[in-house]
C-alpha cells in the first residue's frame, strides 16, 4: 500500500519545477556569494533554510503532499476506498507513513542541493568541520522535525476540512506569519509570538537563532500538543459514521 | 449465506430517508428501483457499511456488519452512484491499486485486473489514463474494481448510468453470470435492466418499500390492465388525467397511447403483453 501512495505522490506534476526553482535561486545566491570572501561564503550555507530551504519545502508539503488526503473526496473514490478489506482507518495511517517518508526524502533532496551547489561555486579552501560541523547537523535535524510537523498538522487538517483549496490557504497562512513577524520584538506567548513560533516553519527556518535559542522547550510543547488536538479531532471526525 | 435488513430507517436532517425496511436476501439479483430520493442510494451505503442507519440494524449471517469490520468488506464489492477513478491513473493502475487495498496477493493480482479488464471491455485502452476515459468507460472501470475481490455481496449503485446498449447487455450477462453464489443488488432508473436479470424487484418509494417480488409475478399482476389505443389529440388531456400513461406516440393529428386500467378505457382499446416498466409507471407515475 505504502508503494502506492509514494507513486501517487511522485506523480504529482511540477514537483520538478518546484525543485529547479530551489537549483536556481540558491545556484544565484551561491554565485554572487563566490564573488565576496570565504567568510561570507560559508555564512551563506546556513541561510540555505532561512528562506528558499523553509518556504520551497513548506509550499511542496501543501500543494503536493495534502492531495494525498483529498484526492479520494475530488474523484468520488473515497467510498470505493472505504469498503475495501483494509478500510479508511488502515489507509489513513499509510498515508501518514507515506508523508512522512516523503517528506524525510524530500529533506535529504534538498541537503543533497545545498552541498552540491556550495560545492559547484566553492573556490575557497575550507577544512570539512568548517561546513559539516554541529550546527549544520543540528539544522537538518530540526528542518527534519520542523517539516515532520508541519507535514502531519496539513495532513490532519486536509483530512478534517476536505478540502485542499481550504488547507493551502489557511494553513499557507500560519506557515507563512513567520517570515513577516519579527521574534525578537514579541512578547514571550504572546498572540503574535505564537503566530511567529506556532505552525512549524520557525523551526524549519534552523536560523542561527532558533539553533541556538536556550528556550525551545515551549515551542516544543506548542506543536506537540496542536498535533495531538489536530490528531484527536481527526479521528473524532474519521469515526463519524452517522450521516446527518 | 444471508444478508438480512431488520428495522431499518434512516433520518437525514429533515427527512427521512429510509423508514422501517425489512427484508432478507440469499444468492440471487435483487433490483431497486424508484425515483431520484427513494431512498436507493442510502440502504446501498447502508448495506456497504458506508453509513450507520439511525434506526434497526443490517446482518450478514446473522451478526451485525457493523460488528464484521474487515471480514464484512473483504467479502464486499461495492460500485457508488458517483465514481470518477484517480484521473492520472491509466485503468489498469487505479484496478492494481485498488487490488492492493482489497488485500490481493500480487501474483493473483495482475492475472485478476487483466481478467476484469477483459470482461468489461477494457483491455485495449488498459494504459490509457483514465481522464481521457468517457463517463460509461469510468463507469466500467468501476465495474471492474468491485469484482476484484470476486466478492459474495455485490452492490451497485445504478451501474448502467452512462453505459451505451451494447455494454448494458454485456453487464447484464455479467451479472447473470455471477449471480449462481453472490448476492448482487443493483439500483437503477432504467427498468429493462433488471425486468430480465432480476430474481426479485423491490420498489422503493419515498422510503417505504412499496411492493417487492420476483418480476415475472409483477408483470403478471397487470395481465389484461395494459392497453393500447389512438385517440385524437384532442381527447389526449382527457386520458391523462383518468388514467396512468405509460406511453405516448403521436401520429399527426392523433395519438396512440399506452396505459394502465381495470377496464377497457376506450372502445377500440386492445390488451397489449405487460412489461416491467408498466408497473413501475403504476407505481410512481401518478405521484
Amino acid at each position: 500500500m505504502l508503494r502506492w501512495e509514494i507513486r501517487k505522490l511522485l506523480r504529482t506534476p511540477w514537483l520538478g519545477g518546484c525543485l529547479g526553482i530551489v537549483v536556481v535561486s540558491w545556484s544565484i545566491i551561491l554565485y554572487f556569494a563566490a564573488q565576496t570572501d570565504s567568510a561570507r561564503y560559508l555564512d551563506k550555507l546556513p541561510s540555505f533554510w532561512s528562506v528558499i530551504g523553509s518556504l520551497t519545502l513548506g509550499l511542496i508539503i501543501l500543494a503536493f503532499l495534502m492531495k494525498l488526503f483529498v484526492l479520494d473526496e475530488e474523484h468520488h473514490v473515497k467510498e470505493v476506498v472505504q469498503t475495501t478489506k483494509f478500510g479508511k482507518r488502515t489507509i489513513f495511517h499509510v498515508r501518514l507513513a507515506s508523508i512522512m517518508l516523503f517528506t524525510s526524502g524530500l529533506v535529504c533532496v534538498f541537503v543533497f542541493i545545498q552541498l552540491s551547489l556550495f560545492f559547484i561555486f566553492n573556490s575557497f579552501e575550507y577544512a570539512m568541520d568548517d561546513i559539516m560541523n554541529g550546527l549544520f547537523f543540528q539544522a537538518i535535524l530540526y528542518v527534519w522535525l520542523g517539516s515532520m510537523g508541519f507535514a502531519l498538522f496539513g495532513a490532519f487538517f486536509s483530512t478534517i476540512t476536505k478540502s485542499q483549496a481550504a488547507t493551502i490557504i489557511i494553513v499557507g497562512i500560519l506557515f507563512g506569519l513567520t517570515y513577516p513577524l519579527r521574534g525578537d520584538m514579541l512578547a514571550p506567548f504572546s498572540f503574535l509570538w505564537f503566530l511567529e513560533k506556532g505552525f512549524f516553519s520557525y523551526l524549519m527556518r534552523a536560523t542561527r537563532e532558533v539553533l541556538t535559542d536556550a528556550n525551545l522547550l515551549p515551542v516544543f510543547v506548542w506543536y506537540i500538543s496542536l498535533l495531538l488536538l489536530m490528531a484527536g479531532l481527526t479521528i473524532m471526525i474519521q469515526k463519524r459514521r452517522h450521516e446527518r | 449465506m444471508i444478508l438480512s435488513i431488520k428495522q431499518l430507517s434512516h433520518r437525514f436532517k429533515n427527512v427521512q430517508a429510509l423508514q422501517q425496511i425489512n427484508f432478507g436476501m440469499t444468492a440471487g439479483i435483487y433490483g431497486l428501483v424508484g425515483p431520484n430520493g427513494a431512498g436507493k442510494s442510502t440502504l446501498m451505503r447502508i448495506l456497504a457499511d458506508i453509513i450507520l442507519p439511525t434506526e434497526g440494524q443490517v446482518l450478514f449471517n446473522n451478526r451485525d456488519i457493523t460488528t464484521l469490520g474487515m471480514s464484512y468488506r473483504e467479502k464486499l464489492g461495492y460500485l457508488p452512484q458517483e465514481f470518477n477513478g484517480y484521473t492520472h491513473f491509466t485503468a489498469e493502475e487505479f484496478l492494481r491499486y485498488v487490488a492492493n487495498l482489497k488485500g490481493l496477493p500480487k501474483s493473483e493480482e495482475q492475472v485478476r485486473v487483466a481478467e476484469l479488464l477483459e470482461l468489461v471491455g477494457l483491455d485495449d485502452v488498459k494504459k490509457r489514463k483514465l481522464k481521457g476515459y468517457s463517463g460509461g468507460m469510468k463507469r466500467r472501470v468501476g465495474i471492474a474494481q468491485a469484482l476484484l475481490n470476486d466478492p459474495s455481496i455485490l452492490i451497485l449503485d445504478e451501474p448502467t448510468a452512462g453505459l451505451d446498449p451494447n455494454e448494458r447487455i454485456r453487464l447484464r450477462g455479467i451479472l447473470s453470470k455471477l449471480a449462481k453464489d453472490k448476492i448482487i443488488i443493483l439500483s437503477t432508473h432504467i427498468i429493462s435492466d433488471v425486468e430480465s436479470i432480476a430474481d426479485e424487484v423491490v420498489f422503493l418509494k419515498e422510503g417505504k418499500i412499496i411492493q417487492k417480488e420476483c418480476p415475472k409475478t409483477m408483470i403478471e399482476s397487470l395481465r389484461n390492465q395494459v392497453w393500447s389505443f389512438i385517440i385524437p389529440e384532442g381527447e389526449l388531456a382527457y386520458y391523462a388525467d383518468e388514467y396512468p400513461i405509460i406511453n405516448m406516440h403521436q401520429q399527426q393529428s392523433r395519438v396512440e397511447i399506452r396505459c394502465i386500467a381495470k377496464q377497457q378505457p376506450h372502445p377500440k382499446a386492445v390488451n397489449v403483453e405487460p412489461r416491467l416498466e408498466d408497473m413501475y409507471v403504476y407505481h410512481f407515475k401518478r405521484s
